[in-house]
């Protein structure tokens, strides 16, 4: 990112390619619709590319990048309505709340009968996740971050994140359960 | 990370792997290399934002430097106009180096006499009387032709006749640098200190000759200064190789008022025997 301020093109296309399918998966998981994974996908690049001029190295690049895909993930379902809720109500102490019951099982069914392949059960397990804790699956699947760097990002603590990790694996390996 | 199954991450892995649209991509590049021209074209801007006044401050600078220059010059250049119409007084002066000495363009390339020109007239001005433009060229014109001795009056005393030596290579040091040099004196530069030495000397000493010269009867001034000047402006060598070289071509008599110009002028100076004996 340092060379593309600088004025190297072909940084940026390095990094571009680095980071273009795991940013869109990032958005296309999360919204669910090509369309707007695209919209989303874009207009979070064109800020990469309208920031280089200052930017400078606080952080990872991975970091930076996807706590602006965050923010414009949570700017999105603002402007829907819609609010990002997090079912595991942290108490006090930061501990993790009441297991969260699966998704219905009505719906799972359904789509593991259509597609007939693991994988794709468990982007539907994983479509099927809270916000929260599809973001933070996400965050470390696609982005390859830290405990600490998704905490950072979503903005909550490092173990509130680590809940959010635990419960989001357990919901999968549940939903997938019926395919093994 | 030890949250995440291995194996539930390796299944994701091979089951996610779209991606953004060619179109997306193709955008999202050519953006970039737009973004890439933008500082480039900020540097250009700067670069010409800050030639504009760059330039400005130089032409001023130069203008200024200019100006004092052109002032520096100015009380030279008006003297040498006053001076310009002296040249036909000259009898006997060589036209060369009469116009070498008075024309103020002429030595433009020839520093010692341009400096020389600026400080003749510097020395000069400062008289009130008329008749010292008049002379200026007489002063600072050379002259190493011989005069008829019969025209000669009464050489000036010994003791005028130095400073006047020392005013005369102030006011022309075209003509008295080569003797300055031959007497080990430092060849004037034309700088303040000694235009202001060369004023105060005409102030006192060069004027007073000068004026000495001028007020005995107007009528005799035109054949007095040059022979003062003649005194003014030799080195005693120089006036004893023209005495020498008067005797080689027989020219007994004239050698000889020469020579007697010179005693009076230079008593003390030690004149060879070859130009003694007859």
């Amino acid at each position: 990112m340092l060379a593309y301020r600088d004025g190297e093109g072909a940084a940026f296309e390095l990094l571009y390619v680095r980071w273009r399918g795991p940013l869109y998966r990032y958005f296309l998981r999360q919204c669910g619709h090509a369309g707007q994974a695209d919209e989303l996908f874009q207009d979070v690049f064109m800020r990469v590319i309208g920031a280089s001029a200052g930017y400078e190295p606080t952080a990872r690049f991975t970091t930076w990048l996807f706590r602006i895909a965050h923010n414009r993930l949570i700017d999105h379902w603002r402007k829907l309505g819609r609010e990002p809720v997090d079912p595991l109500a942290s108490n006090e102490n930061g501990e993790d709340g009441e297991f969260d019951p699966p998704a219905p099982e009505d719906a799972a069914p359904e789509r593991q009968a259509e597609r007939r392949q693991l994988g794709v059960a468990l982007l539907a397990a994983l479509n099927e996740l809270p916000e929260v804790q599809r973001e933070a699956f996400l965050l470390a699947e696609e982005g390859g971050l830290t405990l600490e760097e998704i905490a950072t990002i979503s903005g909550v603590g490092r173990e509130t994140i680590k809940s959010r990790l635990r419960y989001a694996t357990a919901k999968l390996r549940h939903k997938l359960e019926s395919w093994r | 990370m030890s949250e995440i199954d291995p194996k539930l991450s390796r299944l994701y892995r091979e089951a996610s792997s779209v991606g953004p649209p060619a179109a997306l991509d193709a955008a999202i590049l050519a953006a970039a290399g737009k973004q890439i021209a933008k500082p480039r074209r900020r540097e250009r801007s700067a670069w010409l934002r800050w030639m504009a006044p760059a330039s400005a401050i130089a032409t001023l600078a130069l203008g200024v430097s200019i100006a004092l220059l052109v002032e520096r010059e100015q009380p030279g250049t008006i003297d040498e106009t006053a001076v310009r119409p002296a040249p036909p007084q000259l009898q006997g002066a060589p036209p060369a180096r009469a116009t070498e000495s008075t024309k103020p363009k002429a030595a433009d390339s020839a520093t010692p006499a341009a400096t020389g020109k600026k400080e003749a007239p510097a020395a000069v001005a400062p008289a009130p009387v008329p008749a010292v433009p008049a002379q200026v060229p007489l002063l600072a014109a050379p002259a190493p032709l011989p005069h008829p001795a019969a025209s000669m009056p009464s050489a000036p005393p010994a003791a005028e006749a130095f400073p006047a030596e020392r005013r005369a290579k102030a006011i022309a040091p075209g003509a008295a640098e080569p003797k300055a040099a031959e007497s080990g004196i430092a060849a004037p530069k034309a700088d303040q200190s000694k235009r202001v030495r060369a004023s105060n000397v005409t102030g006192d000493s060069a004027l007073g000759a000068a004026g000495a010269a001028a007020p005995p009867a107007p009528a005799a001034a035109g054949k007095l200064a040059p022979l003062r000047q003649q005194a003014i402006q030799r080195s005693p060598e120089a006036w004893l190789d023209e005495i020498s070289r008067l005797k080689r071509e027989g020219r007994e008599k004239e050698a000889a008022e020469q020579l007697a110009e010179f005693r009076k002028a230079y008593p003390a100076y030690a004149v060879p025997e070859s130009l003694l004996s007859k």
